[in-house]
């Protein structure tokens, strides 16, 4: 077996004020008929409305619980990476190109608030407190803070003032790609990061706090549950549940050595956390146990969503598709 | 002229019969040293804009000559000892195959095949089937997740685990011997060292073997050629018991029959002679040369029993009808020579060859029927119980005659112009349903239940991999691979054409350089970008080796492979108008598309071509025998009456078509022409004799009549012996060619019917004499022709 060191490219960022929108007039997506059976990458269900993006800027909107899907116009072409939405008016999405799109209506038009592609810089989430102050976050520790409502931007930092280096056992500092951004119901931020890292804020964000890892691979995301309990996922099926808000960690059985992509809590308390390799892991224990439901086209998954009457939208490698029967229980 | 001519043949037979025996034998033995001559380049129309695209980057990427041989395990699947045993056989095999290219086989045996897998601190990789592979249950199960991590689920192992794929390139020329690589002993090598090893003791495991790729069709399609020679023997006896039948003699038939052999032979001689091989695509031509031998030759023994009718000795009898032939047989078959040269036109190799052997045998005609035939037919000695049976069947046809001569009379010939119009009408509807190009599924020139159209369904059904492929040249500037402009162009690209009704999937160095990059970054779905970075797009690509297909060496030229669902013509211009709609948009100085390497990409040149020449062709067939019509006649009425039926055949042809679901292609294009150059010998041989009763001052019912007792007789036997010999094409194993007999069949028998009807209805209303009397009348004058004609002896043979 030959090992191959990661060559990861450094980008290095000059000045804490970020760039303002580039002037040029903005690329539409293209329509495309196959657009809900692309590489789609993040998808959010708002009252009834689900709305997915990826690839080539597609943002797609069902209103029929993911059995069709129409594409919207949308002033970028770059890959589209997550989707947030504050109520079912305002959200915005982000991606590729460090790209911000808010939108006022529900996702039927789009306008591009932000868009450096010169920083070689993607954002992979975004995160409202409210209308006004979020944040996004994204490789090489990019973290843009706004708050008049993404109008304009400044840079930030996960280190901030509260910067440990407890676990900072690479020694190369805050520059790693900031994956996935979650809140729990105790108000806390989750940020899970490259190598690793896992990032809590007790203050929306003021300050930031680098948790002890169990691990060293890469973490995508956390899925806050009830209280202080959370459950932290990355590469190679790794999987760990915490019940003193990421304090401590227990490694959970797993049977997968899929990269493990995004977790969902449905309505009837069951867990789903998805993977690539068509992995989906399943409790309904409140995530102390969990069994394998591989896909049988083993494509990668990379959001999986609880649409209404228990059924279950992934998104993914192959677009977005709807599994009609909910998860049997145990077998 | 003529007449000098006539002394200058019959004052020297025996020199005459000499020498064409001694030609025949030089010819004879050369056609023995005839080679079947195939190629790939043949098939191509080389000088359309798609093919000089293919033929540039051909030597690059190989342009569309692989073979695929898939193992299908018969129940369960491919993680067996034996399966795994069998697989690396016949890996092996295929390496010492010849004209395989070994840089590029690839199987789960070969060490071009590789898996890579994302761990913790990088990037882990190694062979699929490791070096210390053992086929114990582990090792299996280790190579089962290989595969996945390697991607080659559906490329190079069956979606289902069912089978495995060995994939090879085929070089054009044999390495070992310098000269181009001979298909047939590679198809030949295919089946007998491939089936036949799976097949044999050294493999303990049932496998099927499906094999496909260019090698294989030109192989299946000389098998399928080689069983013309039965269908010629066929033919030939069926020719040969009617010919005896309608002559009324034993001795007779010989004669046409020899001297249309005697024309085959030449031709094949001929092609040996000047350096050509035959192609399985054309291995009915030489039949088709023999059809049209003995339509001329029974019009010569039709003439020679009308003069030894009238009583005169043979050899004055042979004289006559030489005399009264040459023009008429000369003009009909310089018009057959002239529609098959139209056939030039259409610029692809082996329908031009077909042209050039067509004409050869045409030529050879003229000479053996129109001149040896008489010279024969004079040493013939023919009693008075031969006057007599010709005198007793003339008798027994002389009803049917009078009934289709009433077409000649001007209430029943405007029925007959009226149905004629009324079939104009549905042709012209229906006909502009021909589809340019295949219509089916599989090969078109094998029937869809062939072996390899079997094999090929099967492995499209197992594999992911399409046999059916358009690739779309990017040119652009060197190392374009590392510019992200040009790669996110060629990505939308491939995107845009994805959305295509008719694309399956699409394959380009963007889809790979995506995944690449995801791996160089823990494999993360949201890494799948093409970077704007030039040395991180460097990485990406940096890996991709060029036997990929997907790149060339400083990557300025990056095909984009698009496996469509079909190869139907629509399918192909609905595909071929967006590549066009999208390269005007999106062209630029550094970044061009251009279309096409592929199978499908072959089509869809040689479609446009076929589409581009199908009306020039016509033009130029119908141009020449309007010409020489005239020439011949020197009427303008005349022409009408000849090419009027001969146009509407054609267009009913286009009808039949299109209802029968034949599309036109390379192989049926031919036929049109063909046919209309068989047509007009039958409305040439009719309106020579109709002409010079008319000439004689007799009416035109009357001279009808007696022209349908001689010649008519000759044309309607004609008509049906050559629809009968050819239908028996229709039997063929080979798709085209059963396509082809079913066109010539119909062509044959409705030219038939529109000479012998069509065309005096036509007379009698465009030609300016006798046309007005009453029907009765007209019906009592026949009858008296009729019966004038077999008393005094005038003319008539039947």
């Amino acid at each position: 077996m030959i090992a191959v060191r990661l060559a990861i490219v450094v980008g290095i960022l000059s000045g804490t004020v970020a760039y303002a929108i580039a002037p040029d007039e903005p690329e539409y997506s293209d329509k495309a008929p196959l657009a809900a059976h692309s590489l789609l990458l993040d998808g959010v269900a708002i009252e009834g409305r689900i709305l997915a993006v990826g690839q080539w800027g597609h943002i797609l909107i069902s209103d029929d619980n993911g059995q069709s899907w129409h594409q919207v116009d949308v002033p970028t072409r770059a890959t589209l990476t997550a989707i947030f939405f504050f109520d079912r008016k305002l959200g915005w999405a982000v991606g590729h190109d460090a790209i911000i799109l808010r939108t006022h209506d529900g996702g039927e038009t789009w306008e591009r608030v932000y868009y450096a592609p010169e920083e070689e810089r993607p954002l992979f989430d975004v995160w409202f407190r409210d209308a006004e102050y979020g944040f996004a976050i994204g490789a090489y520790g990019l973290l843009l803070r706004t708050t008049d409502g993404g109008d304009t931007w400044s840079l930030s930092e996960v280190g901030g003032k509260d910067w440990t280096e407890a676990s900072d056992d690479f020694g190369e500092g805050n520059d790693f790609h900031l994956n996935h951004i979650a809140r729990s119901e105790t108000g806390r931020l989750f940020v899970a990061a490259e190598a690793g890292k896992i990032y809590r804020s007790d203050d929306d964000g003021e300050s930031w706090i680098s948790l002890p890892s169990p691990y060293h691979g890469s973490f995508f995301g956390t899925l806050p549950l009830e209280n202080d309990v959370l459950l932290l996922f990355g590469l190679r099926g790794h999987l760990y549940r915490s019940e003193n808000a990421g304090e401590s960690w227990q490694r959970m059985e797993t049977s997968t050595e899929a990269m493990l992509t995004d977790g969902v809590r449905l309505k009837d308390g069951t867990i789903v956390v998805a993977g690539l390799a068509g992995t989906l892991l399943v409790s309904r224990d409140g995530g102390r146990t969990f069994t394998l439901h591989q896909q049988a086209d083993r494509q990668g998954l990379a959001t999986v969503i609880g649409a209404d009457g228990g059924s279950l939208i992934l998104i993914g490698e192959f677009g977005a598709t709807r599994l009609p029967e909910t998860l049997g229980a145990g077998e | 002229m003529i007449r000098k001519f006539e002394n200058m043949i019959f004052g020297h037979r025996r020199w005459v019969v000499g020498l064409f025996v001694i030609v025949t034998v030089f010819m004879a033995y050369w056609a023995t040293q005839l080679r079947i001559d195939a190629g790939f380049s043949k098939l191509l129309p080389l000088q359309h804009e798609y093919m000089q695209t293919f033929t540039k980057h051909r030597q690059e990427f190989g342009g569309a000559n692989r073979i695929l041989i898939a193992l299908m395990v018969e129940d369960g699947d491919i993680f067996t000892p034996e399966f795994f045993e069998a697989l690396k056989v016949c890996t092996d095999e295929v390496f010492f195959l010849t004209g395989v290219d070994r840089t590029q086989v690839s199987s789960l045996f070969t060490p071009n095949v590789r898996f890579t897998e994302v761990v913790e601190d990088g990037i882990a990789g190694g062979n699929v089937i490791p070096a210390d592979f053992e086929p114990t249950a582990d090792g299996l199960a280790q190579v089962r997740e290989n595969i996945l991590k390697a991607g080659i689920l559906g490329r190079l192992v069956a979606n289902d685990f069912s089978g495995a794929m060995i994939s090879a390139q085929l070089l054009e020329f044999d390495p070992n011997t310098g000269e181009p690589l001979d298909y047939l002993f590679v198809a030949n090598e295919l089946e007998e060292r491939i089936r036949g090893l799976v097949k044999s003791e050294k493999i303990d495991i049932v496998v099927d073997a499906h094999i496909i790729g260019f090698a294989k069709v030109i192989g299946d399609i000389a098998d399928g050629a080689e069983r013309v020679v039965l269908f010629f023997a066929a033919s030939f006896l069926i020719t040969a018991i009617l010919v005896y039948l309608y002559s009324q003699s034993l001795k007779l038939p010989i004669i046409p029959l020899a001297c249309s052999l005697v024309a085959v032979i030449w031709q094949l001689g001929m092609l040996t002679a000047l350096g050509y091989g035959i192609d399985p695509m054309g291995i009915l031509v030489p039949f088709l040369v023999f059809a049209i031998g003995v339509s001329h030759g029974v019009q010569m023994i039709s003439a020679f029993g009308a003069e030894v009718f009238q009583g005169a000795d043979t050899p004055t009898c042979a004289r006559a009808c030489f005399r009264r032939l040459l023009i008429p047989g000369g003009i009909a078959l310089v018009s057959d020579t002239i529609g098959f040269i139209t056939i030039l036109l259409i610029d692809i190799q082996v329908i031009q060859e077909m042209a050039i052997t067509a004409s050869l045998g045409v030529a050879a005609i003229i000479l053996t029927n129109l001149i040896l035939l008489p010279v024969l037919v004079s040493y013939l000695h023919l009693g008075e119980a031969y006057r007599e049976k010709l005198q007793k069947r003339s008798r027994q046809l002389a009803p049917i005659w009078r009934v289709i001569a009433r077409a000649s009379e001007s209430k029943p010939a405007a029925v007959v112009i009226l149905i004629s119009v009324g079939l104009l009408v549905v042709g012209a509807w229906k006909g502009a349903d021909i589809k340019i190009g295949d219509v089916h599924q599989g090969v078109p020139e094998l029937r869809t239940d062939s072996r390899y159209n079997i094999d090929s369904a099967v492995i499209s059904e197992h594999f992911s991999i399409g046999v059916d492929v358009l690739s779309v040249i990017v040119e652009t500037v060197e190392e374009g691979c590392i510019d992200y402009d040009v790669m996110s162009t060629i990505d939308r690209f491939a995107w845009h054409m994805e959305n295509v009704e008719g694309v399956q999937s699409v394959m380009s160095l963007t889809t790979v350089a995506k995944v690449v990059n995801s791996g160089w970054n823990e494999g993360g779905l949201e890494w799948r970008v093409l970077s704007r970075n030039r040395s991180v797009l460097g990485q990406s690509v940096a890996y991709v080796p060029t036997s990929s297909g997907l790149l060339n060496e400083d990557c300025s030229v990056m095909p984009v492979m698009m496996f469509t669902t079909d190869h139907k013509a629509e399918t192909i211009a609905r595909i071929v108008s967006e590549v066009k709609r999208f390269a005007q948009a999106n062209e630029s100085e550094t970044i061009k598309f251009r279309l096409a390497a592929g199978n499908v990409g072959v089509m869809a040149a040689t479609n446009e071509v076929v589409k581009a020449t199908q009306f020039p062709i016509l033009l130029g067939v119908f141009s020449a025998i309007m010409v020489l019509c005239f020439i011949t006649f020197r009427s303008i009425r005349a022409v009408l009456c000849i090419v009027i039926p001969l146009a509407l055949v054609s267009l009913l042809a286009y009808a039949l078509m299109a209802v029968l679901e034949i599309g036109l292609k390379v192989s049926t294009l031919p036929i049109v022409a063909l046919g209309v150059g068989i047509g007009v010998d039958y409305g040439i041989y009719i309106y020579s004799r109709f002409q010079s009763l008319l000439a004689e001052g007799k009416s035109i019912p009357e001279a009808y009549l007696i022209t349908l007792a001689i010649t008519g007789n000759g044309v309607v036997f004609t008509g049906l012996t050559l629809a009968i010999g050819v239908g028996a094409w229709i039997f063929s194993p080979l798709k085209f060619q059963a396509d082809m007999g079913i066109l010539l069949t119909f062509m044959f028998l409705v030219n038939m019917l529109g000479a012998i009807l069509l065309l005096p209805a036509l007379a009698s209303w465009l030609l300016p004499f006798k046309r007005t009397e009453g029907c009765n009348e007209m019906r009592s004058r026949a009858s008296v022709a009729l019966r004038t004609q077999k008393q005094q002896p005038g003319s008539a043979a039947s």
